[in-house]
């Protein structure tokens, strides 16, 4: 089917390589990708904040880009970040309600209606065919990070992590698998100290778990700890789950 | 001694307040919406209460937070249970409360050479064991109900050391609600409690640790008959 | 009493929290434990989250009906010989309990644990008026020897292990021989506090519920402690947020239940204790006087606001035990008597004059654990938005120009680029410096991830994709 892509402003900038490869996954499972180009971001670092007004005034602007796109054919918008999907679906309407933006706050309904998480999507609507794998010996072993805005936002959980077993990937438990990760937006830089902590918990119970790479659909999330992980002088391979499924497609 | 004024404060002033900050209504959470009004309270119903065996589920129940339950076929069956519990647990000094099981209990006590007394604070503090009969036992948690008017007081079950309770199998109630709701019509007693376990606290590096204030150990009684 | 959040910023707070391992051991073994437990036992009430939806709705009708009941409460209260007071403001509740303990003379007073009783420094009033205040709960005890306020709300010294127990009690009479043996620490503890039970003229609790209809007061707990010191003592003063009724004895099922499971995960707690009035005749124990302080002290500035639900909360702490910025920092780094999550919603609200708890939301970062733990179903997360959201016109003045500015360079989707393309945004994080105040701080503990050369919109718009 046609589909839009919500590129999401940080895998624009921090992680351009994962969103080529959501393309390619996409393009390969049979839908046609269309990338609407007024699309910035979807506010959410300014709502958690508390300012509604500046999340507002910037995901107008993105709520334009991405209705456009469904009105010239998109039947589907997909999001490359859980938060940034929970943003508009969850948070969008109450934004615009909050702000005055009555009709902006039906047009977001609309788009939330129409837009889903990567995962979210192929566990629907299919994965490649060439991307399917049986799991075995030579399996990576991955671990996989339960970011909060898709596991108590969106409520996705278990399509994550089908579409990782069936592209053949060993998920090995580990405790700390739905705990936040510690970046929360500002609240990364705000209390750094409680920040960096949280990731290392979580960084602790990934090295005892014996998994080869760290795998999520936040890039955020992934960044965070993957960043505070290198600062400690032990590095933790990262990769967002689009990547994990085109690099299926190659073996 | 009771002052003669039972109330102080304005409370019209103190509800007033209140009136005007409802007046307005309460705002809506739009992204949370509150469910539908509740008409009738659901009862909680354990999953491990079997209604057709209460005594059975009280058991288990009573087993399972702490207490240890000897189920007998009638009270005189209780005798060589306390000849042994005075023995090995060299009890001296028991108080009784005012219920007709505590009483026999009591009475069979004595031939072992305990010094029994009915309840009162200062025999409490120094006895070794209180012996207590219940109101009525909720099966689904396995807890002992006393309430205060029948037992003649509250501080049997909570200053000795070791508390024996006998209790009957026709006074269980399966649910929580149950019980409370015999609480509701008991107005005689000033208290009333439902007792879970023995005493018991996790406080220091949460270990658990049994006999902090109240009783070390609770041993019930279940009577069939 | 000076506050924490007079002399300390949060992040000062957190930030000497962090760097204490072995509180941060504690608090993980402590949360786990109560976690475990309460998943564990949840399933075993039913359909757990229909009865906690049902539990939100009893709360909320509640609240709404809370004069008529309160109302109630006091009346059905006295009809049973009980006597109430109408406490709006610390001082008058202090005024009150420090009042009857003149009268009756009290030299010593017994406590059983009161969050409400730390609010408004009631042991400071009592012991300015000549009376020895002895906090009766283990925990209460250990952190009022070591001076501190509560850091959990069910477990207060959840941050003291038993070598310094030990040392708290060591010095006390009869402490010179003991070993950091709990068991050992735990019969101290009993020894001791059981001569202050039977010889004190006054106890002192909290409620965990006043039901209306049965004017009866409840209180659940384990040690014994609050059996104790609403039987034994001639007086007894409880000390209720005003919040904390439930119209009728089926509410109370309900909430009984939900606390119990969601606190410690246990069946029921060792005690529940249902107080109808004081003794009656024929009766060997029980107070002779009963008295209910119903305390505003702030409650009904939140009641109808915003911020309404957070008067749903029944204290049970499983938020805090979800949290896993409470997990980090444990309860002091909060600043206030309530910390996790429920304590990042009513600092504010209740210490609001205090020099630093307007920023308390902040210790959170979104996750919404404690939103699907709460019992209740208090939406947590909301309340610490709307919280923020009310602190923007006090932010700093570089903070709302910052986000001023980023507003409007990215609601254009040509400055938007150009802002990338020129790396403004990113060259701050390339390392060379702090050019947005976020730079520095997040290059502290983390490396500074490194813009591609080439965005996804460069490549795309390129044919490369």
């Amino acid at each position: 089917m046609k589909v839009g892509l919500f590129v999401t402003c940080i895998a624009d900038v921090l992680a351009p390589d994962a969103a080529v490869a959501a393309v390619r996954v996409l393009r390969a499972a049979g839908h046609e990708i269309e990338v609407p180009r007024d699309q910035t971001c979807c506010g959410q670092p300014a709502w958690n904040a508390g300012f509604a007004d500046e999340a507002a005034q910037v995901a107008t602007t993105t709520l334009g880009a991405l209705d456009g796109a469904i009105d010239a054919g998109a039947e589907r918008i997909v999001g490359l970040a859980g938060s940034c999907t929970a943003m508009v679906r969850v948070f969008w309407p109450e934004l615009f309600e909050l702000v005055g933006d009555h009709h902006a706050a039906e047009r977001a309904k609309a788009v939330g209606a129409k837009l889903a998480e990567l995962s979210e999507f192929l566990a629907s609507n299919g994965l490649p065919a060439a991307a399917r794998h049986a799991t075995d010996a030579a399996s990576p072993r991955v671990a996989y990070h339960h970011s909060c805005h898709m596991l108590r936002e969106l409520r996705i959980k278990e399509q994550p992590e089908a579409v990782l077993d069936a592209v053949g990937c060993e998920r090995v438990p580990w405790s700390a698998d739905d705990r936040c990760c510690g970046f929360g937006g500002t609240f990364s830089i705000k209390l750094p100290e409680t920040s960096t902590a949280m990731a290392d918990d979580k960084l602790r119970s990934i090295e005892e778990s014996g998994a080869e790479i760290l795998v999520g659909a936040d890039t955020s999330c992934l960044l965070h700890l993957s960043s505070r992980a290198a600062h400690e002088g032990r590095p933790v391979p990262t990769k967002h789950i689009a990547e994990v499924v085109a690099e299926s497609m190659d073996r | 001694m009771t002052t003669e004024a039972t109330e102080t404060g304005d409370r019209d002033a103190f509800l007033d307040r209140l009136r005007a900050r409802l007046a307005g209504g309460v705002p809506e959470n739009t992204l949370h919406p509150l469910p539908p009004p509740v008409t009738e309270v659901p009862v909680v119903t354990p999953t491990n209460l079997d209604p057709d065996d209460l005594p059975g589920t009280f058991a288990a129940m009573a087993t399972r937070v702490g207490m240890q339950v000897h189920r007998v076929g009638a009270l005189d069956e209780v005798v060589p249970l306390l000849a042994a519990m005075v023995e090995e647990r060299g009890i001296r000094r028991a108080v009784v409360s005012a219920d007709a099981d505590a009483r026999a209990a009591g009475e069979m006590l004595e031939v072992f050479g305990v010094d029994v007394k009915p309840l009162h604070v200062q025999d409490a503090a120094d006895a070794d064991l209180g012996v207590t009969g219940a109101a009525i036992g909720i099966a689904a948690t396995g807890s002992l109900v006393q309430a205060s008017a029948p037992s003649g007081g509250r501080t049997a079950s909570l200053l000795p050391t070791a508390h024996v309770c006998v209790i009957r199998e026709h006074q269980l109630v399966a649910t929580t609600r149950d019980a409370i709701r015999w609480v509701a019509d008991e107005v005689e007693s000033s208290n009333v409690v439902f007792i879970t376990g023995p005493s018991r606290s996790a406080d220091i590096e949460q270990l658990l640790v049994t006999g902090v204030h109240g009783p070390t150990t609770v041993d019930v009684v279940l009577v069939r008959g | 009493m000076k506050s924490p959040l007079d002399d300390k910023t949060l992040r000062q707070r957190t930030r000497i929290a962090v760097e204490d391992e072995r509180l941060r051991t504690s608090l993980a073994n402590a949360v786990d434990r109560f976690a475990s437990h309460r998943v564990a036992r949840l399933p075993e009430l039913g359909d757990a989250d229909a009865l906690r939806r049902a539990a939100r709705s009893v709360r909320a009708d509640i609240l709404t009906r809370l004069p008529e009941l309160l109302g109630e409460l006091a009346d059905n209260v006295q009809t049973r010989g009980g006597q109430v007071c109408w406490a709006s403001t610390p001082a008058e509740a202090n005024n009150y309990i420090t009042g009857v303990a003149r009268r009756i003379g009290a030299k010593t007073v017994v406590k059983s644990k009161s969050m409400a009783s730390e609010e408004i420094h009631l042991n400071e009033a009592l012991e300015a008026v000549g009376a020895n205040v002895v906090e009766t709960d283990l925990e209460e005890l250990i952190i009022q020897l070591a001076k501190e306020r509560p850091s959990h709300i069910i477990a207060p010294a959840v941050h003291r292990n038993r070598y310094q127990v030990h040392d708290l009690f060591a010095p006390l009479p009869g402490g010179d021989r003991l070993e950091p043996v709990p068991e050992e620490l735990a019969s101290f503890a009993r020894g001791r506090l059981r001569m202050e039970f039977l010889a004190a003229d006054l106890g002192i609790s909290g409620v965990n519920f006043g039901v209306a209809e049965g004017g009866s007061r409840v209180l659940v707990t384990n040690e014994g402690n609050g059996r104790m010191c609403t039987s034994l003592p001639r007086v007894h003063v409880a000390v209720m947020g005003m919040e904390r009724v439930v119209a009728t004895w089926d509410q109370l099922d309900l909430l009984l239940n939900l606390l119990v499971a969601s606190a410690t995960g246990q069946v029921l707690s060792s005690y529940t204790s249902i107080m109808r009035g004081p003794r009656r005749p024929g009766e060997a124990d029980g107070p002779d006087e009963l008295h209910l302080v119903s305390l505003d002290n702030g409650r009904s500035e939140i009641l109808g606001s915003e911020l309404h639900e957070i008067l749903a909360c029944i204290r049970c702490g499983a938020c805090l035990n979800v949290c896993p910025v409470y997990r980090q920092i444990g309860g002091h780094a909060y600043g206030g008597v309530y910390s996790g999550p429920v304590g990042a919603v009513l600092t504010p609200l209740l210490e609001g004059g205090a020099a630093h708890a307007a920023e308390v939301p902040n210790a959170s970062s979104l996750c919404a654990a404690c939103m699907d733990a709460c019992p209740v179903g208090i939406p947590l997360q909301d309340l610490l938005l709307t919280l923020r959201r009310r602190n923007r016109p006090s932010a700093p003045a570089a903070t709302r120009a910052g986000w001023k500015t980023w507003a409007a360079t990215w609601s254009r989707p040509n400055l938007y680029r150009a802002s990338i393309k020129a790396g403004t945004w990113g060259r701050p994080m390339a390392g060379l410096g702090a050019r947005l105040p976020g730079g520095r701080r997040w290059a502290q503990g983390r490396t500074v991830p490194k813009p591609a050369k080439r965005s996804f919109h460069d490549r795309w718009e390129a044919g490369e994709v």
